[in-house]
């Protein structure tokens, strides 16, 4: 009952950023869907001469209507996952309410993992289901030619679990006590490498690999630290 | 096992390399109100803040019915009550709202009548949002909050900081109401003598983090007092008198505060020095300043200088 209470309170919390998010995702992806007849891939840099025939072939990255949509995918995706965890990990410093969340009978691994939980389910409420319409939207409602692979759903996945990456860096920035200009930066200056790092492997499976790790590197100390961190 | 319900042996805590709590050694029987006074920054919320287990201490330890603070489990945590200092609660939250997360983590404990009989008392609506409210009226949710969940150890954090003298009167009344719970202990920090003296039964004073008193309220109203000396010359030997903690002097005159000294050793020091004495009556008000005052102060503010 008590982590039912919590995370209805992280969901209550993220929910105006989660529907901002979704908001911006609908109408613009939309409206790029409708006015957008050209068709483009997230993955342009991937589209040089000598690989454009292996990535033609490739399961992940072939041309459609829908992934159009990717770049303002990824850019509400950070935007989203810099805001949650500014509310869910920096918010409480500034209104003092660490003690009055922490005192009670629940461990603090307990609240971490109720505000990942809240953060993940953020989401996929908002920008997950909101670019599932806009895919099921291009597959069965518009006439596109040719239609948008299934893949085509995964890459915007990827997109949205960078995100996540986002998330993680700017929690454990968050939670980090040290100055600014010093440890505090470091999830920051990961996040630029993990991006690059996670864009760069020619397959999916890769891809995903690669952010997965990215979380993990940062979910782990971001766990010690709110778990050890003074309030 | 023992009696104690808290307990802090030589507990010490450094921000960097600032002392902000030296050695603390406390101990707080069961069924106690235990005051908790000192002056801002004088170390109360650190010391409340290390024995709830929410900062580390440099050295020493803190006990909780027998339990480390740093690692106090879910089950002891429910028996224990925080009243955080100025009262911050979740901003966006109406009371209902803040009545159901609370009730969730004490469903057992919960005591839902007492909590609207707590709202009406303070008149307050429990559609009002917590941003809307005064900090007084916060002060009231989050003491109805506190006690509805039936603490048996309620801790409470400067609770009366910014509130007026009547929001203050209401807020020790429901205090009370707690108190009259067999076998309730309360530990609570203040700077208002005032609000201790209505409900303590023991006090400790810390000042700049060491502990200075730990005794009954009337032991310390006991133990500090203030004599006025007039001296036949203006040389005074304030250096010698027993168990000074502040002086003003004027000429002839002196005014001395005294601690743990006999009266009777004050007035052989009087009469060795051909001095007149009597005793000044102090408020405990007064007490408390001159203790944790800067010891031997002897410069006056500018307001203060003799014209």
């Amino acid at each position: 009952m008590k982590y039912l209470a919590l995370l209805r309170k992280e969901i209550r919390e993220c929910l105006p950023w989660v529907l901002l998010a979704a908001g911006i995702l609908f109408v613009f992806g939309f409206q790029m869907l409708l006015n957008n007849p050209i068709q483009s891939i997230i993955f342009p840099y991937h589209l040089d001469d000598q690989a454009n025939e292996t990535i033609e072939s490739a399961y992940l990255f072939r041309p459609s209507t829908v992934a159009s949509v990717g770049s303002i995918l990824l850019f509400i995706s950070l935007c989203l996952g810099a805001a949650l965890s500014i509310r869910q990990f920096w918010f409480p410093s500034f209104t003092r309410t660490w003690a009055f969340l922490l005192h009670r009978n629940i461990t603090r691994t307990a609240v971490f993992l109720v505000k990942i939980t809240a953060a993940v389910l953020g989401f996929v409420l908002s920008i997950l289901s909101i670019w599932t319409l806009l895919f099921l939207y291009s597959v069965f409602a518009a006439d596109y030619s040719p239609p948008p692979m299934p893949h085509v759903w995964l890459e915007g996945l990827f997109l949205i679990s960078q995100g996540l990456v986002v998330y993680f860096a700017s929690s454990l920035s968050s939670v980090l006590t040290a100055k600014w200009y010093t440890t505090r930066l470091f999830p920051v200056i990961f996040v630029f490498m993990s991006l690059y790092f996670c864009f760069y492997p020619k397959t999916p499976a890769l891809n995903f690999l690669c952010t997965g790790l990215s979380m993990l590197i940062l979910a782990l100390p971001l766990w010690q630290e709110f778990r050890n961190r003074q309030f | 096992m023992n009696d104690f319900v808290l307990q802090t042996f030589q507990l010490t805590k450094y921000y960097h390399k600032t002392p902000a709590l030296d050695h603390l050694n406390l101990c707080v029987p069961k069924g106690c109100v235990y005051g908790l006074l000192g002056r801002n920054g004088s170390g109360k919320t650190t010391a409340i803040k290390l024995i709830l287990g929410l900062l580390a201490p440099t050295a020493g330890r803190a006990e909780v019915v027998g339990h480390p603070s740093d690692n106090l489990p879910p089950s002891l945590r429910s028996r224990i009550g925080y009243i955080t200092e100025g009262h911050h609660l979740e901003r966006w939250m109406t009371i209902r709202e803040l009545e159901h997360f609370q009730k969730a983590f004490y469903p057992d404990q919960w005591d839902r009548r007492f909590f609207a009989e707590m709202l009406d008392y303070f008149e307050l609506s429990p559609k009002r949002k917590i941003k809307t409210l005064s900090n007084g009226q916060r002060a009231q949710v989050n003491l109805a909050l506190t006690l509805a969940a039936n603490p048996e150890l309620l801790i409470m954090d400067d609770p009366t900081l910014g509130l007026d003298a009547a929001v203050c009167r209401q807020f020790l009344e429901g205090m009370v109401h707690l108190i009259q719970k067999e076998g309730r202990t309360i530990l609570f920090s203040s700077h208002i003598l005032s609000d201790v003296e209505r409900v303590a039964d023991r006090i400790a004073v810390i000042d700049k983090g060491v502990l200075r008193a730990d005794c009954t309220l009337e032991e310390f109203r006991m133990q500090i007092r203030k004599y006025l000396f007039e001296f036949p010359q203006p040389n005074i030997p304030v250096d010698t008198l027993p168990g000074l903690i502040h002086s003003k002097q004027n000429q002839q005159m002196l005014e001395a505060t005294v601690v743990k000294t006999p009266e009777e050793a004050i007035y052989e020091w009087a009469r060795r020095h051909q001095a007149a004495v009597e005793p000044v009556p102090m408020s405990i008000e007064d007490q408390f300043i001159e203790f944790t005052g800067p010891k031997q102060a002897q410069k006056l503010f500018s307001w203060e200088m003799p014209v």
